[in-house]
């Protein structure tokens, strides 16, 4: 392969030109980890989640729990209420719902009224046990904004629509900020919702970037050291590293996609492939050196020994991760698509960029280390295995793979963003104290959608939803409800001198309309649009995970199926949703996924092998693993979510390296002397040093990746380096049984053929 | 009755004194008389607030209007109603509103009596219930039956409610019309922040004000004048929008009838008159 060698300190200097540009493209990096830039946005759940935000308050919000003894005494309430105001004063919100901020629908010796449930006001007229047995006797606000025994207070901020994580995170600190103000950080026990999470998600991503980019491109540039021992070798390895890095992530900077904690996964995962490639580069550097070579003649020979299989290997592994760009799941899709294009980038780097450097200023004999020699022996007994028992490894690794099958379907899809975290991380924490003494922060609506203006002041329907939501607060995932219906039977009781029979939903249509028509609070209209046409049931569960969700939705749904619907149609919306919706799409994902990396992989082996016997050959030892992760999921219980969805794609396209280097070595040496054994023998001696080599240090640094705190980063650094480690056993166990068994095959038949002629 | 033209546009806008039409809404006269009090640092701006207060404005006022709910990509919804207003003497102002249409709403009603010292009393009658019921005075950021008036706008603001400073002079709509700035001198007593005004030099009438929440710089609500007529000698309002600029929903007032000084009777302005639609139909124009 001839590549045309620019001169050193341009290459240098368009090095750098390519860093600086995707550099300065850093900072316009969009940081959105909200759960709609998981959809594609013509989905039909992305679709309705819009036009039903069109009408009503977005369902994302931030929780703060406070609690105490004396919550309804002045010292706490004066400052409560100054942050209330404080709060709403900021420009990201929409609206703070607390005890002084919803609607309080009473009825009074002549009239009614509706008033804020407990303002400055309405306290400074109550004694502290007054002001306490009025919010607990709220029906609305009761354990939605105060506990049932009174101490513990929610103070709900909703946002509006913000664009990204930071503005999340700017809202955070703010709503902290704003607290810490009003000195009421002592009763602050908790701070969650979906913002919140949103917010801890971020955090651990940018905590995961600082720390593993620089911690896998620190072993990588170690590793190399130790090798090779060469100054030039580790700097301008460094370069190329963050080269790469920087380019691929500029490359969704220009693709218009947000950073999540899906792409998230990029730096490292770049920087070890780079480092990989390098490794490929400085070994045959290394090697013309040791027959005698220097200078150009030097540089010219190694590109030669590498130029090719890089190129290849950067095919393969491409096609692996764009075989990701088929997923409905939006961030996996981009983080393939764009990893995909960062490998061309890397290895257009590694042949066009980085030779020029070295012939310009690497001097002198490079040392032969003796760092790798203990792999040989590993290499040699594998290899010497698995040629000599042939039959028995493909029956044992059938067998296994056999009876491990089954367990694939073991494998749970589901994504549950708290399970991210460790328990005692401070969101966990947080989430599970707010569903323990008010209520759970997964949301979900139903809307209703009647049609026609004024459908819903009709008192068949509106019973209907009553019903609905009747049979919704007698089902245990339910922690609270709230619908229309609510607020027009505490209009029916406010105007009936608070009678307890009069809590009900009122059958004369006429006075439903009437009571609608002079409703002057606010809370109304977040539950129905004003042509009282379309209304929403909002939810507030206390599962979480899309598997727990979906299986409450399925119910919702039969149950909705049994009932006459009264011409209205029914959907169930809202993060819920949209977050349950997300366990079809990791599936769809998958499967498609997965199906074009083995068809593209398979594409690019017949292009170079020229035979689609040897192509399925080299796909044997990569699809076994592959099926390995998802036995070992099934029986680990590890789930298929964000992060694990992308593991077989990316091990597939990264372990069939390997096998192209050893078959390629094989098929030269069989050309070369006939001889299968002695071909296999030569080719593992002389590739598999260098297979084993590269295998265990990606490894390494994924298994760096394994030390995170944030679960996703976690399990895909560590199944990704089982997976290769997998890959690599069967390349140097499974693959020669196999070609020494389909060589059998082969003369063999070749044999009958010659004996039938 | 017809509805009135939703689409603003084709509404003629018409500024100058008129000389033929007979609209008028009171809805819009109260908010025009609302917004002014005597400052206490500029006595231009105190000046002008009482002399738009003080404008002659009849011993009583009849009126047959159309409220009509405009939101983005939904057809209008169209209410219409009598409204009586009398001032009492003392200082004692009342206003009586009965909606006709659309049926299930007719005879619903709502009497509101703003006394002297500033305080009010309403009461709403809901037909189908029978009898009237007290909203609590306090209420004033509520929206008056879904619209974007609230209820503190349908109430007389008294001068010296609110500390009065005259801005500059700006022309609006063709006219030279005086800025004033409305700040509550109680920021207790109003939903509002602050009010900018743009008061017609010579009808004094605003034909502009921009309401901001409190401690806010950008107006959430804004009140135009559509239409100024001089009905029986008094400068009047009879066609108007208010806008929630957040949400784009407006609400448009229009008169088709407008009568002053029929000399209504004090009793029209009584809880027997609100939960009696039969009886206050007799003074219906």
């Amino acid at each position: 392969m001839t590549v045309p060698r620019l001169p050193g300190a341009l290459a240098l200097a368009l090095l750098l030109l390519l860093g600086a540009l995707s550099g300065a493209l850093l900072p316009r990096l969009h940081l959105d980890n909200a759960p709609e830039a998981y959809f594609p946005g013509d989905a039909p759940a992305v679709r309705f989640e819009s036009a039903l935000r069109a009408d009503f308050p977005p369902d994302q919000v931030l929780i703060a729990l406070f609690e105490g003894e004396d919550l309804f005494s002045d010292a706490f309430l004066q400052p409560f209420f100054g942050l209330i105001e404080d709060i709403e004063r900021n420009p990201r919100v929409e609206r703070v719902l607390a005890v002084a901020g919803v609607d309080h629908i009473s009825g009074t010796a002549e009239g009614f009224v509706v008033e804020p449930l407990l303002d400055a006001e309405i306290a400074a007229a109550l004694t502290p046990a007054e002001r306490r047995q009025r919010v607990l006797d709220d029906r609305l606000a009761a354990s939605y904004l105060v506990a049932d025994d009174g101490r513990a207070m929610a103070l709900i901020v909703r946002p509006l629509e913000l664009s990204d994580s930071l503005q999340r995170l700017a809202l955070e600190q703010d709503t902290r900020a704003a607290i810490a103000a009003a000195g009421l950080e002592g009763r602050l026990t908790a701070i969650a919702g979906q913002v919140a999470l949103d917010v801890a998600q971020l955090r651990a991503m940018i905590h995961d970037t600082l720390i593993f980019v620089p911690a896998t491109m620190g072993f990588g540039l170690l590793i190399i050291w130790l090798m090779f021992r060469r100054v030039l070798a580790v700097a301008v390895s460094a370069l190329v590293i963050a080269v790469v890095v920087n380019l691929t992530v500029a490359l969704l900077v220009l693709a218009g996609k947000p950073y999540t904690l899906v792409s998230a996964l990029l730096p490292p995962l770049m920087s070890a492939l780079t480092i990989a490639s390098l490794i490929h580069w400085l070994n045959a550097l290394a090697q013309a050196s040791r027959h005698g070579l220097a200078g150009s003649a030097r540089i010219d020979w190694a590109r030669r020994r590498v130029a090719r299989p890089t190129l290849f290997t950067a095919l393969t592994t491409a096609a692996g991760l764009a075989s990701l760009g088929f997923s409905p799941i939006q961030p996996i899709a981009a983080f393939g698509l764009v990893a995909a294009a960062g490998m061309l980038a890397q290895c257009a780097i590694v042949i066009g960029l980085v030779p020029p450097i070295f012939a310009r200023w690497d001097r002198g004999e490079w040392q032969t280390r003796r760092t790798l020699r203990p792999l040989d022996h590993a290499v040699g007994r594998l290899r010497h295995l698995g040629m000599r028992h042939a039959g028995w490894v493909l029956a044992v690794t059938a067998l296994v793979l056999a009876l491990g099958v089954p367990q694939i379907w073991r494998i749970h899809t589901e994504t549950d963003m708290l399970r991210f975290f460790t328990p005692a991380h401070p969101i966990t924490q947080a989430n599970t104290r707010i569903q323990e003494r008010l209520i759970g922060t997964t949301t979900l609506e139903l809307v209703f959608d009647a049609g026609a203006r004024d459908a819903l002041k009709r008192p068949e329907r509106l019973a209907l939803i009553d019903t609905v939501q009747g049979w919704l607060e007698d089902q245990p995932e339910v922690g609270h409800t709230l619908s229309m219906v609510d607020l027009i039977e505490e209009m029916h009781w406010g105007f009936h001198d608070e009678r307890a029979d009069y809590r009900t939903l009122p059958r004369d249509p006429r006075l439903i309309a009437q009571y609608l028509f002079i409703y002057d609070g606010t809370d109304l209209y977040e539950l129905v649009d004003r042509e009282f046409a379309r209304t929403r049931l909002t939810l507030n569960l206390d599962i979480r995970g899309a598997r727990a969700i979906n299986a409450f939705i399925a119910r919702i749904e039969t149950r909705l199926a049994e009932l006459d619907l009264q011409g209205m149609d029914v959907q169930v919306a809202g993060f819920g949703r949209l977050f349950a919706d997300q366990e079809r799409l990791l599936i769809d994902g998958q499967i498609r996924g997965l199906a074009a990396a083995v068809v593209l992989i398979s594409l690019f082996m017949l292009a170079m092998w020229r035979r689609p016997g040897d192509a399925a050959l080299c796909m044997v030892p990569n699809i076994a693993p592959i099926l390995l992760i998802f036995i070992a999921m099934g029986v680990l219980g590890i789930w298929l979510d964000m992060a694990t969805a992308m593991i077989a794609s990316v091990t597939a396209g990264i372990a069939i390296d390997d096998t192209i280097h050893l078959f390629h070595a094989y098929r030269r040496n069989l050309a070369a002397h006939g001889s299968r054994v002695w071909a296999l023998a030569r080719a593992y001696q002389h590739s598999g040093r260098a297979v084993v080599a590269t295998t265990l240090i990606l490894c390494g640094q994924f298994l760096l990746l394994g030390s995170s705190a944030f679960v996703p980063t976690r399990e895909f650094g560590l199944l990704t380096a089982v997976g290769l480690l997998t890959a690599l056993i069967f390349d140097l166990l499974l693959f020669p049984a196999l070609l020494m068994a389909v060589g059998r095959l082969r003369e063999r038949r070749a044999r009958a053929d010659w004996t039938g002629r | 009755m017809s509805t009135p033209s939703p689409r603003p546009q084709r509404t003629s806008r018409r500024l100058t004194p008129p000389r033929t039409h007979h609209w008028t809404t009171a809805l819009a006269l109260l908010l025009a008389c609302a917004l002014l009090t005597p400052v206490h640092a500029d006595p231009k701006g105190e000046r002008l607030a009482q002399q738009v207060y003080d404008r002659p404005d009849g011993r009583d006022l009849t009126t047959r209007g159309t409220m009509v709910l405009q939101e983005r990509g939904h057809a209008p919804r169209t209410r219409e109603m009598f409204i009586y207003r009398r001032d009492q003497g003392g200082g004692e102002v009342s206003t009586l509103i009965r909606f006709t249409a659309p049926g299930d709403i007719a005879d619903t009603g709502l009497l509101t009596i703003d006394h002297r010292a500033g305080e009010s009393d309403q009461w709403v009658y809901l037909p189908a219930l029978g009898k009237p019921r007290r909203i609590p005075a306090a209420r004033q950021g509520g929206r008056f039956v879904g619209s974007d008036l609230f209820y503190e706008d349908l109430r007389d603001r008294r001068v010296a409610l609110d500390e009065h400073r005259w801005l500059r002079q700006e022309t609006y709509e063709g006219v030279r019309t005086e800025v004033l700035e409305s700040t509550p001198v109680d920021p207790g007593n109003s939903v509002y922040g602050k009010r900018l005004s743009w008061i017609h030099p010579e009808a004094l009438v605003a034909l502009r004000i921009d309401f901001f929440r409190p401690g806010q710089n950008q107006p959430f609500k804004r009140f135009t004048a559509r239409r100024l007529e001089r009905i029986q000698g008094y400068w009047t309002v009879t066609d108007s929008l208010m806008t929630d600029l957040d949400s784009g929903h407006q609400t448009r007032m229009t008169s088709t009838l407008t009568r002053y000084d029929s000399g209504l009777d004090p009793v029209l302005f009584s809880r027997r008159a609100l939960e009696d639609p039969v009886f206050e139909s007799r003074f219906r124009p």
